[in-house]
């Protein structure tokens, strides 16, 4: 069996004695897409900046194509949230900077300012830039950088869902390439480019597995009216149900017929998970089952 | 065209840690260098508030000093040799030191520290574009006092290669100054102010760096060892004839502002190493 692109075992940080992870392992194949799914504050940042290389753990083993992280230049691309630009220079004199600072650096980049809708924009200070270009400035260059490991902290925030599909098309790619991904995310939908999901939590790593296999594991999920939510409470996990879009969804405790739970109900039906469902299953509410 | 990110081809791969150590490394500690040097004279042709208080600062001192006072010309030139050498230190912290907070702050290091950049490399490049803006300031503090008939002029190359050595080394051993400033504020409003005060108050505690030493705060002996009063007495006894004005140099300055210059550089790149990279000394 070859060797994964990135191997990390029993990672701990803690910053003047709070802990922020406890025992992290994961690890990402060549040609594998891992999205890291956690809720905010449960150290998704920090784990990444680690295994990129950018943050020494306080404990634990970290390794990249066999070497510690960050040993060897061209190894890893690795995209840090609202970091990598300098808010007085344009965009183009950003990626000038990043493309003289790491010998890996390729003319990628004039393909994704096109696809990212931001070539007109790249002679402007990036201070000008909204939220949105500015993270797709930062993803033209860490997308530009020719490496084995790409780690990308929250590649789609603030883009439109337009700009996300992209995003996860360049990931495929990237995977059809060869190259091991791994991103962190607290938005459902990236799991769509997924070859495995991870879930995290302050517990750690709660749940991991193929798309399919992880979302098999989630008990049956059943959506009612707004009004009609505290009818169901009593047979979902926790008694805790989320809003959704005029609606409400549950999942199903394992003691409980779904279909008894809805037949009496007018608008309400047994569905199949979604991502936001196996969010809410594994992040919130596996611990309480 | 420098600047343009133009770059088709991949350079070659350093296979050891630190980039510099073989052919390919040095390629891209060269590239690296370059990377900083360009942001940072970027970056501070678009700050107003640095240049404002790097180069006009000075100069606007030099005019109300001696628009209030009459001067005998020699010392209005040494006068406008100090204040000269105290924009350079200002330059030298404030440019080197407000994009090195500015980075920290936002915590870049972490990427650099991913991408495996040279310590040495970053250093190397802000101190470039430093010591540059630091140059721009020195020449405007000097042509200014030229303008207002400070005998100020260069007698041959020699004096010229002791002049330039002295900016060189007060600029150094000022923009190293600023990485403890930048680690311990971790702030860049924060950093920015106290580093313009360091440069004020060298300046005042030396008697203008040296050349009014009786307007000194410390005493004498040790106004003599200070680095810019090195460099300043320096700068001042090849650039005016100071018959008449009390300046002294300190025996063997050129071998102490050697000393203090690779000294704190030495200090700067191993502060930035560890404190900054999270490296250790040697890898």
């Amino acid at each position: 069996m070859s060797r994964p692109a990135l191997h990390a075992e029993d990672v701990s940080k803690s910053f003047g004695g709070t802990s922020v992870l406890d025992g992290v392992d994961l690890s990402v194949d060549a040609g594998e897409t891992v999205v890291l799914l956690g809720p905010n504050g449960t150290g998704k940042s920090v784990l990444v900046s680690c295994l990129a290389g950018g943050t020494t753990p306080s404990s634990g083993n970290i390794e990249v194509l066999g070497d510690k992280p960050a040993s060897r230049p061209g190894t890893t691309s690795f995209l840090l949230q609202d970091a990598l630009c300098l808010d007085k220079l344009t965009g183009r004199e950003n990626i000038s900077f990043y493309s003289r600072l790491n010998p890996s650096f390729t003319d990628k980049w004039q393909e994704l300012v096109d696809l990212f809708e931001i070539a007109d924009q790249l002679d402007q200070p990036v201070e000008h830039y909204s939220g949105g270009m500015r993270r797709k400035i930062e993803l033209a260059i860490a997308l530009s950088i020719d490496a084995q490991l790409y780690i990308l902290d929250e590649p789609t925030a603030a883009l439109d869902l337009t700009m996300v599909r992209e995003v996860h098309h360049q990931l495929s790619e990237l995977r059809d390439a060869g190259k091991a991904v791994l991103v962190t995310t607290h938005l459902p939908m990236d799991a769509d480019a997924a070859d495995r999901v991870v879930f995290i939590t302050g517990d750690g790593v709660v749940a991991s597995g193929t798309p399919d296999s992880i979302k098999a594991e989630v008990p049956p999920v059943v959506e009612a009216s707004l009004k009609n939510a505290p009818t169901i409470t009593e047979g979902v996990i926790g008694g805790e149900v989320f809003r959704g879009d005029g609606v409400v969804r549950g999942i199903v405790r394992p003691d409980t017929d779904p279909n008894s739970l809805v037949s009496h109900l007018p608008e309400a039906r047994v569905t199949e998970p979604t991502y936001s469902d196996l969010f809410n299953y594994y992040v919130h509410l596996k611990k309480v089952n | 065209m420098a600047g343009e990110p133009t770059n088709t081809e991949q350079s070659t791969v350093s296979d050891t840690p630190e980039a510099a150590s073989n052919e390919g490394g040095i390629i891209a500690w060269t590239d690296q260098v370059s990377a900083f040097a360009y942001r940072t004279a970027r970056d501070v042709s678009r700050s107003w508030t640095v240049l404002g208080v790097a180069v006009g600062l000075p100069a606007v001192m030099y005019l109300l000093v001696t628009a209030t006072r009459d001067f005998p010309p020699t010392q209005k030139g040494t006068f406008a040799v100090g204040i000269a050498v105290l924009g350079a230190m200002i330059a030298s912290l404030t440019v080197f030191g407000s994009q090195l907070a500015v980075d920290a702050e936002d915590k870049r290091f972490h990427a650099y520290r991913a991408m495996v950049v040279s310590p040495s490399a970053d250093i190397v490049g802000r101190m470039i574009a430093a010591v540059g803006v630091a140059g721009v300031s020195l020449l405007v503090g000097l042509l200014v006092g030229l303008a207002s008939g400070a005998p100020i002029s260069v007698d041959g190359i020699v004096p010229a290669i002791a002049v330039f050595g002295g900016f060189i080394g007060v600029s150094v051993v000022f923009a190293s100054a600023a990485v403890p400033v930048v680690m311990a504020a971790n702030n860049e409003q924060y950093a920015q102010f106290v580093l313009s005060l360091i440069a004020v108050f060298a300046f005042m505690l030396t008697g203008y760096n040296g050349v009014v030493p009786s307007v000194a705060v410390l005493d004498a002996s040790v106004v003599d060892l200070f680095p810019n009063t090195l460099a300043t007495r320096t700068m001042a006894l090849q650039l005016v004839a100071t018959d008449g004005v009390e300046i002294t140099q300190t025996d063997g300055w050129a071998v102490l502002l050697t000393a203090y210059t690779l000294a704190s550089a030495g200090v700067a790149v191993l502060l930035v190493r560890i404190g900054l990279y999270d490296r250790g000394i040697f890898r």
